[in-house]
């Protein structure tokens, strides 16, 4: 029942994308075009650290071709579908909160699913396969799904990180800085992770999801560690998950009884 | 002339005001920007250890980088014009005593001299940790004031772009990924391949980042920087003029399409 509520709710969403192409058709080709560029200055950056014999030990340009392809993946997937959730805290503040309250569906993810940029969604689809497909990986679908559940998870973790952040507007107000701040944390999926020392990484995959942006997932579908790293990084991944989720929902309810406290 | 900057010194006043009431932006850009720093750092040092690569260099280039991109939301100027646009509150300019981009101008500005607080500590780190001259540091404060009005003019223009096209999303994109490119934030120059980099070369972008940061730790020849300057300065005559010429013409075309 739950299910359908959100499954209407994204199609009222898509109608909607679907008239702003129609106005404004221009904006969208003039995206299209950036997007590309974005992606061939990527490539560009690797192909001339490779071609001056720049290179990270145990990372050829193939490898470095599949962390590109997983990292657009997650940087699509956040701005089509996450990116707004370091916004949230516009609608505390404003106290727009208060309609979403007494909605029949939860406040965060209607947020989120009204906001999801479709045409976004689908390039960033066509765009990974083709890279993949341009770099002639022959590794086999199931690690590439593998890795797209994985960065699908580690998006909705960042997301949850974001709403945490977010949700201090509950106590000091208006927080544009967090804005910043939290779309800064998109910097961890530029390179391969691998370039940070062993403490850090540890880190970065037991309390932070930084590691599993695009990094896990490059290795894991270039086969470049062994199973016993890949169950420990997997279950340090879980731990992760939990852990935002359980942060999330204490922070959220404490912010609901100072909001609701507030307004009674 | 009088009035108008009294105008500004006003305005400039107002924003730092403001800023002053929300410090959360200062103090956290001095959390963040270490850290987006560390990246780059981590990146150079793992490519140190099999190549051959001046580090220090490469470390001050990246510090400046980070510190010139991250300085103000340079996007946000481009996204609050299409905001007024869109939301028909230009028109309330066209009937103030102050032209369309002086309250930008003056945030800018403001939020500069704010800014200021975690911009020259890291140049004296610097200018320590390199040994920089003093002539260095005098060239680069010139060039980066261009710069800065160079990259204030463009996203001004991107901006007006929406007179036209109405949105304006995809064109802060390919602002931004020429920018990437061509201002040196993603490598520098040096690096690139010949022939992009006579592309590169040919665009205002490298105005900003890549210039400045190069005055002040490789120095520059006195007629060289004669040169850039006068290139530099034609290339802000040329933004202002775009930027006149898209007021001129299109503001006409959106008070047609209102009436």
């Amino acid at each position: 029942m739950l299910l359908r509520k959100y499954v209407s709710l994204l199609k009222i969403a898509g109608k909607f994308e679907l008239k702003r192409i129609k106005y404004y058709k221009i904006d969208y080709v003039i995206n299209l075009f950036g997007k590309v560029m974005f992606l061939l200055t990527n490539l560009l950056f690797w192909r001339i650290l490779s071609n001056i014999g720049y290179e990270l030990k145990g990372w050829e340009y193939k490898d470095i071709t599949v962390f590109i392809a997983f990292s657009e993946l997650f940087y699509g997937l956040e701005n089509a579908v996450f990116s707004m959730s370091s916004r949230f805290w516009r609608y505390i503040y404003s106290g727009n909160l208060e309609c979403g309250l007494v909605r029949p569906v939860d406040t965060r993810i209607r947020f989120l699913l009204l906001n999801v940029d479709f045409v976004g969604l689908i390039c960033t689809i066509i765009e990974f396969v083709t890279i993949l497909l341009i770099c002639h990986i022959n590794q086999s679908v199931l690690c590439i799904i593998a890795g797209v559940i994985l960065v699908l998870c580690s998006n909705i973790v960042l997301s949850l990180i974001r709403l945490c952040m977010s949700y201090t507007a509950f106590w000091h107000g208006r927080m544009d800085a967090i804005s910043e701040f939290a779309d800064s944390l998109n910097t961890f999926n530029k390179y391969p992770l691998v370039i940070m020392p062993r403490p850090v990484i540890l880190i970065f995959k037991i309390l932070l999801p930084f590691y599993f942006f695009s990094t896990f997932e490059a290795e894991l579908v270039r086969g470049m560690m062994d199973t016993k790293i890949l169950l420990t990084s997997l279950a340090m991944f879980v731990i992760c998950l939990l852990f935002w989720i359980c942060i999330n929902n204490v922070i959220w309810r404490r912010g609901l009884e100072r909001y609701e406290g507030i307004n009674g | 002339m009088k009035e108008s900057m009294v105008k500004y010194f006003v305005l400039i006043k107002t924003y730092i005001k403001y800023y002053h009431k929300y410090p959360m932006s200062i103090f956290l850009k001095m959390i963040y920007l270490p850290i987006q720093l560390l990246m780059y750092m981590f990146l150079w040092i793992a490519i140190s250890k099999y190549s051959e690569i001046d580090l220090k260099y490469l470390i001050c280039y990246y510090l400046f980088v980070i510190l010139l991109t991250n300085a103000f939301p340079f996007a946000h100027i481009a996204s609050y014009i299409h905001n007024d646009i869109f939301e028909g509150r230009i028109f309330n300019f066209l009937v103030r005593p102050v032209s369309y981009i002086v309250p930008y101008a003056a945030q800018y500005i403001s939020w500069m001299l704010c800014y200021s607080i975690v911009f020259f500590p890291s140049v004296l780190f610097v200018i320590i940790y390199a040994k920089i001259k003093l002539l260095n540091v005098l060239l680069f404060c010139v060039s980066l004031l261009i710069g800065l009005m160079i990259e204030f003019l463009i996203w001004i223009n991107a901006g007006f772009t929406s007179m036209r096209i109405e949105k304006v999303k995809g064109v802060i994109m390919v602002t931004m990924v020429l920018k990437s490119l061509s201002s040196g934030n993603l490598i520098p120059f040096q690096l690139l391949p010949d022939n992009v980099r006579r592309i590169v070369e040919c665009l205002p972008f490298k105005y900003y980042i890549s210039e400045p940061i190069n005055v002040l730790l490789q120095g520059k020849e006195p007629d060289l920087f004669f040169e850039y300057i006068v290139s530099a300065v034609i290339w802000i005559i040329a933004l202002c003029l775009m930027a006149a010429l898209q007021w001129n013409c299109n503001i006409k075309h959106l008070q047609m399409n209102i009436s």
